[in-house]
């Protein structure tokens, strides 16, 4: 026999009380909107602030349950599927590496080889539910014995209304018993504000799930607020969730270059100043120059006011300033790459003279360039793996995000000086002419697909591309986060909040007026010289700790029976790049292999039961070229750190002493 | 082509605009269509230059290439072996009535090696099917490539039904012809959306289609020249009837002392705002709630007290601004009486009698109601049977309206409707004269559904300002605008073979059949781009017999093309960029 249903009334009271206990917050911010009063359900017919979402609230709501489960719509971050290849021994493996942009390390995993990592259609596990109404279908379907195929679920909701309307319809409790018995892990994030749901959601995915993302179904309330429109455009853009999650992920091969080329630069390079917060007077205004295309159209104003501004390049705009006659009063660096040293030779080769510019370096520069400086700043870029891990007495030097472009560590490094009053020149992030990417005589190239179009600055639309987006996007918040900015911009580029148009003119010059040569001094009589680092000890440290964290890697693979959400929580600890909370060698470990064993868990995601067992084999065959690899590569380390004078950077000369210890180590 | 003189006044017409500038130039024009003209100018320029006569427009079947071969019945298979081996055709649909009419050839074709030999070739396709209606086979045929169904073959065999000969009359003569000129146009989609933007930030409320039905009884009324003998009866009709004006004929209406209880509005002109100011000024709005389509001027919101809106399922501020389908009022046009009887379909009348719907005259001296508002000039120049016997003389347009309705209450068989109108007989409303309803009705209880249909007009939520910006925002219109001509211009650039392969996937790419989001450019240009494949379409048929001016011809038209895509599409960033402007402003 059936027992009655309770009331809405009733039912919402039952509810109240659990989250009482359990969800004290998200009670408290149902109960601040009074979003309960809004709510009237009458003979099936859901009313809210007197406008009628549904007519029939639970036959409407099945049907949109059934209609998405038909069509599914979803996200994931592309499989990455390589042609079957021979692995080459570490040794070689790793002098592939060295000072490679490509992803040598993924491309030599053998579980992301064809034909099992080929491509196919994502495969959900996790689900993203936007807007609470669509829980009621969902609780129903669960107390009917159906199976939920997902083992995550995340409630994203923005208006209190729509949770009181749910909280009428479904008994929250049972839901979150049955998902338990079900073993599916639930989440709720309930924000008012789209940019905090954004920024929470995102946090999620990246800090706690980001496993998630090799596939997560959305699931949409037919009452569609305005946060969650966007959140799920946001989800769906090139430029978006996957986009930025796959960016916080970082880049292995990258990784190992950065350290190696750090503990060089800090072994070699000495004396080097370190970047410190605040050293200069909030309102020294600075002149921010970029590579975009409508750095062009400036260049006459700043060779004419040169003397009276001060001018800091980032990184390419060097070459465009220099050969238009101006002198910038430094220049911020951030790629490691080999290129930078090489364009910086060629300018010199020309008889341009740039010694003189104060360099404001990463820490992971190729170590031959502050060489070619007379003076400079090192930087440490907060998500490199060096940064943390070899160098923890300098962590005054971290900039909040240096990146993802030079531009963003120009920002920040500038910021953190202390500058607060800007004109930004050049920092597009896009362009307004199709073809005309970036400034004319920037330094080497920069090949993009600038055919995304976006609003502009100017009320234009402008041409940019997902990987400047997501640069724009970080620049911008800066610009917002930080108070008390006075950000002014020349140019047309893609809209940055928290900047103003300005326009080239007495009166900007009058604002923007400052001695370049006091910028100078202050920033060499102020900042302090780096003390020598002690590498060995965080050296064995770290890399022990690498090896530990892919020895659990397979002890967790070996254990497991299928993909559950017991193992997806385990293994999503173990990828997960950012955990500042763990010890420095841990840290160290997550930052070197979060982005490889993303993906190498990839195919175990989408792995049927009856694949399971082989894709764990072949997965383990992934984390054995891993663990030679690195064992390599801490071999490689501890020979140079023998050297008592270190020669200058020698990538070739690195190489050999990779292959060679191929051949010290028996197979 | 167009003809020397066509092209004189296409000349005219495209001197006031410069294409691929600023979409103001656009804003407030009713009829032209610019782009559609340019191309068809160039592309007579581009006959000429490679010493083609523009003005030979004939085809003969020894040149021609039909895309699509249409059978309508096999016979006994030996004239469709023949007309299948002669052209070859890309798209070969059986489209038999029953299925006795396909086995009839079994004796003279070899099914099985013929659907071999189609399957073998990717660029080929073959479809056999049951078919009743000539819109399906059009669909299916519009589906795989529009513009190939111009100079493609319908095969009727001598033995062929009646049903296959109507379906055949009405596949080559006008169902064609009407799917291509319904696709719009750049200019006026440009105002579509211009107007929608405005009007929807006066936050009206939204329509949206119930599914527990107010039900209820309508009196639809047109602006038609036989409203007036019908407007004193109306008062007393109002007791068990709701009252629906169609546009104009408010102000006959409101002029006689009838309560209006719902204004339906269409069109777009800027006009219209002028009218009804005066009408309301002169007469008072009482309690007229308006529902007005998103593309209708804004200023219209102000004037009544209660207004709502609903997005129209051709155009394109759908793509934009609506978030759900029940939003759209589907056969709403192409006349506002099309407006007034679906929104009584939506809220499923019980019933509903047509008043003033003459879609038509007797009387050419007298075109329409009195005191009706603003001008509706038309060339009567079509006779067709009348309501009440004999004739009245229409015009093409009202012709598709009349089409429109009908259509309507075929997909709503639970709506009785009665036709009091003095004009076209409307089939599925029974014609019965206005007194002769009101006796019927005398005894009628109730309001005619009032209270239900004010109960769900509440429930109508607000666009509100959060939800206007998030949809703009959510939909990344520039990011679409920017895929969609990436792909339009490399394929009308590449070397991809117009036959059958272009057209397939133009069609494709111009194909609703995507999300919302998706289809912005899409309705914004499908109609232009459509039309100018089309015409070079047919130029290469009439080319057929010299293939050198063909080829060369072709060549420029895609140039054309090619060059006519980047102007719409900074078109699209312009209109994108003006429309963010007015809420910066």
């Amino acid at each position: 026999m059936h027992e009655p249903s309770p009331a809405p009334a009733d039912r919402y009271r039952h509810n109240q009380l659990w989250l009482a206990e359990a969800a004290p917050a998200l009670l408290q911010w149902l109960e601040q909107a009074e979003a309960a009063q809004t709510v009237r359900l009458e003979e099936g017919r859901l009313q809210v602030s007197g406008e009628c979402w549904l007519e029939q609230a639970q036959p409407q709501l099945a049907a949109a349950l059934q209609q998405q489960l038909t069509i599914p719509d979803g996200v994931s971050v592309p499989l990455v599927s390589n042609p079957p290849a021979a692995v080459p021994p570490p040794g070689e493996l790793l002098a592939a590496a060295i000072d490679q942009h490509q992803a040598v390390l993924l491309n030599a995993l053998p579980n992301l080889m064809a034909p099992a990592a080929s491509a196919q259609k994502p495969h959900y596990r996790s689900l993203a539910v936007l807007g609470s109404l669509m829980l009621e279908p969902l609780a129903r379907s669960l107390a009917a014995g159906s199976p939920l195929p997902w083992q995550s679920l995340i409630l994203l909701e923005d208006d209190p209304c729509q949770l009181a309307a749910a909280l009428h319809l479904l008994d929250l409790p049972a839901l979150v018993q049955a998902l338990r018995a079900a073993g599916v892990g639930l989440e709720l994030i309930c924000e008012s504000e789209a940019a905090a749901l954004q920024d929470r959601f995102f946090s999620l995915i990246s800090s706690e799930q980001p496993l998630a993302l090799h596939g997560l179904q959305l699931l949409r309330s037919p009452q569609r607020s305005p946060a969650l429109m966007e959140l799920h455009s946001w989800l769906h853009a090139p430029e978006g969730c996957c986009q930025q999650a796959v960016g916080m992920l970082g880049f292995a091969t990258d990784e190992l270059n950065q350290t190696l080329q750090a503990v060089w630069s800090a072994l070699a390079n000495r004396p080097a100043r370190l970047l410190q917060p605040q050293v200069l007077p909030a309102d020294h205004p600075v002149v921010l120059v970029a590579s975009g295309p409508s750095l062009d159209d400036q260049l006459p104003w700043l060779r004419e006011h040169q003397q009276q501004l001060t001018i800091v390049a980032a990184g390419s705009a060097l070459g465009s300033l220099l050969q238009a006659g101006i002198r910038p009063a430094a220049v911020v660096y951030l790629e490691r790459a080999t290129n930078v040293y090489r364009q910086l030779c060629d300018l010199a080769a020309d008889a341009v003279d740039f010694r003189d510019i104060l360099l404001i370096g990463s820490s992971t520069l190729d170590p031959r360039v502050p060489a070619l400086f007379a003076d400079s700043l090192i930087f440490h870029r907060p998500l490199a793996a060096a940064s943390r891990c070899f160098f923890p007495a300098e962590q005054t030097a971290l900039l909040p995000q240096a990146g993802p472009h030079v531009a963003n560590a120009a920002l920040e490094a500038l910021l953190v000086l202390g500058c607060r009053r800007l004109l930004l020149v050049g920092c597009d992030f896009g362009t307004s002419q199709r073809g005309r990417d970036r400034a004319a005589r920037a330094l080497g190239t920069s090949p993009r697909d600038l055919s995304l179009a976006i609003a502009g600055n100017r009320g234009r639309t402008v041409f940019s591309e997902p990987q400047l987006l997501f640069a724009q996007q970080c620049f911008e918040r800066m610009l917002v986060l930080l108070q008390g900015l006075d950000v002014r911009r020349l140019g047309e580029g893609v809209v940055l909040r928290g900047s103003v148009n300005a326009e080239t003119g007495a009166e900007l010059l009058a604002q923007m007026a400052a001695d370049p040569a006091v910028f100078r001094s202050l920033l060499l009589s102020r900042l302090p010289e780096a003390p020598l680092p002690h590498l060995s000890a965080p050296l064995a440290a770290n890399l022990a700790a690498t090896q530990a964290q892919l020895q659990a890697v397979r002890e967790l693979l070996g254990g497991s029976e299928g993909w559950s959400h017991r193992f997806a929580s385990a293994a999503s600890a173990l990828v997960t790049r950012d955990q500042p909370e763990l010890p420095v060698e841990q840290q160290f470990a997550h930052a070197l292999l979060a982005q490889p064993l993303f993906f190498l868990l990839g195919p175990l995601y989408h792995a049927a039961p009856d694949q399971w067992r082989a894709e764990v084999e072949r997965a383990c065959q992934s984390l054995s070229v891993l663990e030679g690899l690195l064992a390599a590569y801490q071999k490689l380390l501890e020979q140079f750190l023998r050297i008592p004078r270190l020669p200058g950077w020698d990538p070739e000369w690195l190489r050999a002493r990779c292959r060679a210890l191929d051949q010290a180590t028996p197979a | 082509m167009p003809s020397a003189t066509a092209a004189a006044h296409y000349q005219q017409i495209t001197d006031r605009y410069q294409l691929g500038a600023d979409i103001q130039q656009y804003l407030g024009i009713a009829g032209d269509d610019p782009h559609l003209f340019a191309g068809l100018l160039q592309l007579r320029n581009a006959v000429q230059s490679v010493g083609f006569d523009p003005d030979l427009t004939h085809t003969t079947t020894d040149a021609i290439q039909p895309q699509v071969l249409v059978a309508l019945g096999t016979g006994d298979g030996r004239e469709l072996q023949a007309l299948i081996e002669r052209f070859q055709p890309p798209y070969l649909l059986i489209a038999v009535q029953d299925w006795a009419d396909f086995t009839s050839s079994f004796w003279a074709i070899d099914w099985a090696a013929l659907s071999e030999r189609y399957e073998a070739d990717s660029r080929r396709t073959l479809t056999i099917g049951c078919y009743t209606k000539a819109t399906e086979i059009l669909a299916v045929l519009m589906t795989d490539s529009l513009a190939g169904v111009d100079h493609g073959l319908v095969y009727c065999p001598p033995t062929a039904s009646a049903l296959s000969r109507e379906i055949q009359s009405e596949l080559t003569q006008k169902l064609v012809a009407n799917t291509i000129n319904y696709l719009g146009f750049t200019l006026d989609e440009v105002n579509m959306v211009w107007h929608a933007w405005r009007a929807l930030q006066r936050q009206p409320r939204v329509f949206s289609q119930p599914s527990i039905a107010p039900g209820g009884r309508y009196v639809i009324c047109g602006s038609g020249p036989s409203l007036d003998a019908a407007l004193p009866l109306l008062p007393e009709l109002a007791r068990s009837h709701q009252i629906v004006a169609c546009a104009s004929n408010y102000r006959s209406l409101r002029a006689a002392g009838v309560e209006v209880d719902l204004l339906v509005l269409l069109e777009r002109g800027d006009c219209m705002v002028d009218d009804y100011r005066a009408t309301v000024a002169e007469f008072g709005a009482g309690a007229t709630r308006l529902l007005a389509s998103a593309t209708c001027p804004a200023p219209l919101h102000e004037l009544f007290a209660d207004t709502a809106t609903y997005f129209r399922p051709a155009l394109t501020p759908l793509a934009l601004f609506s978030d759900h389908p029940r939003e759209i009022l589907n056969f709403e046009g192409p006349q506002t009486i099309n407006t007034g009887v679906a929104i009584a379909a939506a809220l499923k009348a019980e019933q509903i009698v047509l008043v003033g719907v003459d879609l038509g005259v007797r009387d050419l001296a007298v075109p329409r109601s009195q005191a009706a508002a603003g001008l509706s000039p038309r060339q009567f120049n079509l006779e067709r049977p009348a309501n009440f016997g004999g004739t009245v003389f229409t015009d093409r347009l009202l012709l598709d309206g009349q089409l429109a309705l009908e259509l309507c209450l075929r997909c709503h068989p639970g709506i009785t409707a009665f036709n009091a109108s003095d004009g076209l007989a409307i089939a599925g409303a029974e014609p019965l004269p206005l007194a002769d309803y009101l006796e019927r009705c005398r005894d009628l209880p109730g309001d005619g559904g009032r209270a239900a249909f004010q109960s769900w007009w509440q429930g109508l939520p607000r666009y509100s300002p959060a939800r206007f910006q998030a949809s703009w925002r959510s939909r990344r219109p520039r990011q679409v605008i920017s895929r969609e001509f990436a792909a339009l211009r490399e394929l009308y650039s590449g070397s991809t073979p117009w036959f059958p392969d272009l057209l397939r996937q133009s069609t494709a790419l111009l194909s609703l059949q995507v999300s919302p989001a998706q289809q912005f450019p899409r309705r914004m240009i499908r109609g232009v781009l459509h039309k100018l494949t089309l015409a070079i379409t047919r130029q290469l048929q009439v080319m057929g017999r010299e293939p050198e001016a063909q080829a060369a011809f072709l060549r420029q038209a895609r140039q054309i093309v090619v060059q006519l895509l980047d102007q719409l599409e900074a078109e699209c960033y312009n209109l994108c960029d003006q429309l963010e402007a007015q809420v910066d402003a």
